[in-house]
C-alpha cells in the first residue's frame, strides 16, 4: 500500500505540528507540506502533487476553510488546476475544527472526512484508512519540503537540503539554494523526513549525506555541513550537543575509512 | 429582574385632587356665567357619582393593558368611550329624575331633551377621562413603555455577560486543547505552561460576579489569555503592554477590552503573513479619563466592512451605553498599516 501525500493548512503552530506528527506516525501518509494560510495552500496545490488535504476550518487572516475547499473543489468536468497530476485526480479534503456545526455544508462540498479536535490517534489513522479505501494508489510522486521566503513559497527537494535550523520560536531549513523559513517545529520536521536526518542539537538536524567536517575545540564539537569545503565553502557550521558528539562520531564513521576512531 | 412601572400613593392622590378640583371649578364657572342651577346640580350629581367609577374602572383598566402590554394607544381611546358613554347615561339619568322634579325649573332656552343629555353627558365623559389622562395615564403608559425596553436591554445585556463569564467561546477551549495535546510530546514544559495559564484564565473567569473590576485586574486577564494565543501562533504573535501609571485602580465594565484584543489578532495581527503585534495601552488623561487602546499592524478592515457593528464591537459599544450613557466613546481608526481601537472611559471611583 502506498503513502497518501498530505498537504496541511492549519493556522495554529503546535496544531500543525502535532496533526504532522500524528498523519507520520500512521505510516500511511507522508506529509509533503504544512502551510498557514489559504493562498499558501493554493499555491502548494498548483506546484506538488497531493492526495489529501488537511484543513482547518477557522484560520487566520479572515481565510475561511470552507472556502478554500469550496474555491478547490472545481466541478468534475473541469481538469483540476489544468495539470494531469495524479492522474488527473483533484485532492481528498479533510477538515479539522472543534465543532461539528459545519459538517453538513462540508459533506454538500464533497469533504472524505471531518476531524474534530482535540485530534487523537485513532481518529487519525481511521481517517487515513478510509481515504486509502477511496484512493489506494496514492502517487509514488516526489516528496518536496515546501519553506517560505518572505510571503513567496519555495520547494525543495530533501536530497538538497543540509539542516534544519531552530531558532527561537522559527525553523529555517538549511539548503544549496539557500536559507528559508518553514512553518514547523524540528520535532515535527523531524517526523516527516526523520529517515534522512540526524539531531545533533536540540537546534540542529542534519542531513548526514552531507557532513563534511567534523571539529572539536576544547569541549566545544561543531559540524561543517554542505556541499563544498575549503575557501570556496557552501555550507553552514552546526553546533553538535555534548551528549549528542558521540552518537553522531559513530553514525559518520560508521560506513567511512580511513581515519581511525577518536 | 422585571420592573414594572407603578403609580406611587402621592401621585394618586394628586391625580384625584386635580380630578375632582378642576369638574369643580367648571361646574361653579358655569353655574356663576349662566345661573342655571338645575344645570350646575345634574352635573354635579353626575361628577359625584361618576367621578369614583372613571377613577377606579380607568386604574383597573391600566393593569389590565399594562400586564397585556398593549400600549398607550388602546388605553387611551378605549378609556374615552367608556367615559363618554358612564357620563353620558349618568347625565340622561339624572336629567330623567331631575325632569321630575319641579322645584327647579329649566332655565328657557337652555338644554331641553334627553338627546342634549345624552350629547353633553358623552362630552363631559371625554373631559374628565382627557384631565385624567393628563394627570397620570399618560405618563404611566409612556413609563411603561420606557420600562419595557430598559427591561429588555437588561436581559440581554445579562445574557451576554453570562457567556462572556462563563467564559470565553468553547472554540478557545478546544483549540487551546488541541494545542497543548500536539505540545504534550514535543515541548512538555510548553504544555505544562499553556495547561496552568488556560487553569487561571478559567478560575479567573469564574471569581467575581460583578460587573465592574479594576484595570489591574483586567490586564491580568487579558494578559493570560495573550499568553495563550502566543503560545498557539509562536512566532506569529507578539503582544505588547503599557500601562501608565495611576491607571490600575481604575474601574471598568468586567473583560470590556476582550472583544477588541480578540479582533486585533483574528482580524489584525493575524492577518500578516510574517506574523504581526498587539499593542495594549492604557493611560489616564487630565485625572479623569481613562484611555485605552488596543492597536495592531495588520492589514487593516478591508474596505466596505460594516465593522464598527460587526466583530463583538456592538456589546461593547451597548455595555458603554448602559454603564456611562454617552460619557464614554468606542473609536476605530484603520489603515492598511493597521487598526487602531480607542476607548475613552470616565474614572466615576477607584478600588485601591
Amino acid at each position: 500500500m502506498s503513502r497518501l501525500r498530505a498537504l496541511i493548512v492549519e493556522d495554529e503552530w503546535p496544531a500543525r505540528n502535532y496533526l504532522v506528527g500524528l498523519i507520520e506516525a500512521t505510516q500511511l501518509a507522508d506529509v509533503v507540506g504544512a502551510v498557514a494560510s489559504a493562498s499558501d495552500a493554493r499555491e502548494v496545490l498548483a506546484t506538488l502533487p497531493v492526495d489529501v488535504v488537511f484543513v482547518d476550518v477557522q484560520l487566520s487572516c479572515g481565510d475561511n476553510g470552507l472556502e478554500l475547499v469550496e474555491s478547490l473543489v472545481a466541478p468534475a468536468d473541469a481538469p483540476f488546476n489544468g495539470h494531469s497530476r495524479n492522474g488527473g485526480a483533484r485532492p481528498l479534503f479533510v477538515l479539522a475544527t472543534a465543532f461539528g456545526q459545519h459538517a453538513l455544508a462540508a459533506f454538500d462540498l464533497g469533504v472524505a472526512d471531518y476531524l474534530l479536535k482535540p485530534f487523537n490517534e485513532e481518529r487519525v489513522e481511521q481517517c487515513l484508512r478510509r481515504l486509502h479505501e477511496r484512493r489506494p494508489n496514492g502517487g509514488p510522486g516526489p516528496v518536496r519540503v515546501v519553506a517560505r521566503r518572505k510571503r513567496s513559497l519555495v520547494f525543495i527537494d530533501p536530497a538538497e537540503i543540509w539542516a534544519f535550523e531552530a531558532s527561537e520560536r522559527l525553523s529555517f531549513v538549511h539548503s544549496s539554494q539557500g536559507k528559508f523559513d518553514i512553518d514547523l517545529s524540528l520535532a515535527a520536521i523531524e517526523t516527516s523526513f526523520g529517515r534522512y536526518l540526524f539531531r545533533v542539537h536540540r537546534n540542529w538536524l542534519v542531513n548526514i549525506a552531507f557532513a563534511r567536517e567534523l571539529d572539536r575545540e576544547g569541549s566545544e564539537t561543531t559540524l561543517f555541513v554542505g556541499t563544498s569545503i575549503g575557501d570556496e565553502s557552501q555550507g553552514v557550521r552546526v553546533s553538535v550537543s555534548r551528549d549528542r558528539a558521540q552518537a553522531l562520531r559513530n553514525a559518520l564513521l560508521a560506513n567511512a575509512t580511513g581515519v581511525r576512531r577518536f | 429582574m422585571k420592573i414594572v412601572p407603578e403609580i406611587t400613593a402621592g401621585r394618586k392622590a394628586l391625580g384625584v385632587c386635580v380630578m375632582t378640583i378642576v369638574p369643580l371649578l367648571q361646574l361653579a364657572t358655569e353655574y356663576v356665567g349662566t345661573g342655571d342651577a338645575r344645570r350646575a346640580l345634574c352635573k354635579l350629581a353626575v361628577t359625584i357619582i361618576g367621578l369614583p367609577i372613571l377613577i377606579w374602572g380607568s386604574s383597573a383598566g391600566l393593569r389590565w393593558a399594562a400586564d397585556r402590554r398593549s400600549g398607550p394607544f388602546v388605553l387611551l381611546v378605549g378609556g374615552m368611550l367608556s367615559a363618554g358613554a358612564l357620563y353620558a347615561a349618568l347625565l340622561y339619568a339624572v336629567h330623567l329624575v331631575g325632569s321630575s322634579f319641579a322645584a327647579l325649573p329649566p332655565v328657557p332656552g337652555a338644554w331641553i331633551g334627553p338627546a342634549a343629555a345624552l350629547r353633553v353627558g358623552f362630552a363631559m365623559g371625554l373631559t374628565n377621562f382627557g384631565l385624567w389622562a393628563l394627570a397620570f395615564v399618560f405618563p404611566f403608559a409612556l413609563d411603561d413603555a420606557r420600562f419595557r425596553a430598559l427591561e429588555a436591554r437588561q436581559l440581554r445585556t445579562a445574557a451576554e455577560l453570562a457567556r462572556l463569564r462563563s467564559h470565553l467561546e468553547p472554540h478557545f477551549l478546544l483549540n487551546t486543547l488541541n494545542a497543548i495535546a500536539g505540545l504534550v510530546t514535543e515541548d512538555p514544559r510548553a504544555a505544562r505552561r499553556l495547561l496552568a495559564s488556560l487553569g487561571n484564565l478559567l478560575r479567573h473567569s469564574r471569581g467575581d460576579d460583578s460587573e465592574m473590576q479594576t484595570l489591574g485586574e483586567q490586564i491580568e486577564w487579558l494578559r493570560r489569555y495573550a499568553q495563550i494565543l502566543e503560545q498557539r501562533h509562536a512566532g506569529h504573535l507578539a503582544f505588547r503592554w503599557e500601562v501608565g501609571a495611576g491607571t490600575r485602580g481604575a474601574l471598568l465594565p468586567r473583560l470590556l477590552l476582550q472583544p477588541l484584543v480578540e479582533n486585533a489578532v483574528k482580524h489584525g495581527a493575524l492577518g500578516r503573513k510574517d506574523g504581526g503585534t498587539v499593542e495594549v495601552r492604557a493611560e489616564l488623561v487630565d485625572e479623569k479619563t481613562l484611555v485605552c487602546t488596543v492597536e495592531d499592524n495588520g492589514p487593516g478592515m478591508p474596505e466596505g466592512t460594516a465593522w464598527p457593528e460587526a466583530f463583538g464591537l456592538h456589546s461593547v459599544r451597548r455595555r458603554l451605553a448602559l454603564q456611562y450613557a454617552k460619557r464614554a466613546s468606542l473609536r476605530l481608526e484603520s489603515s492598511p498599516s493597521g487598526t487602531r481601537s480607542i476607548l475613552e472611559i470616565p474614572i466615576d471611583g477607584a478600588r485601591s
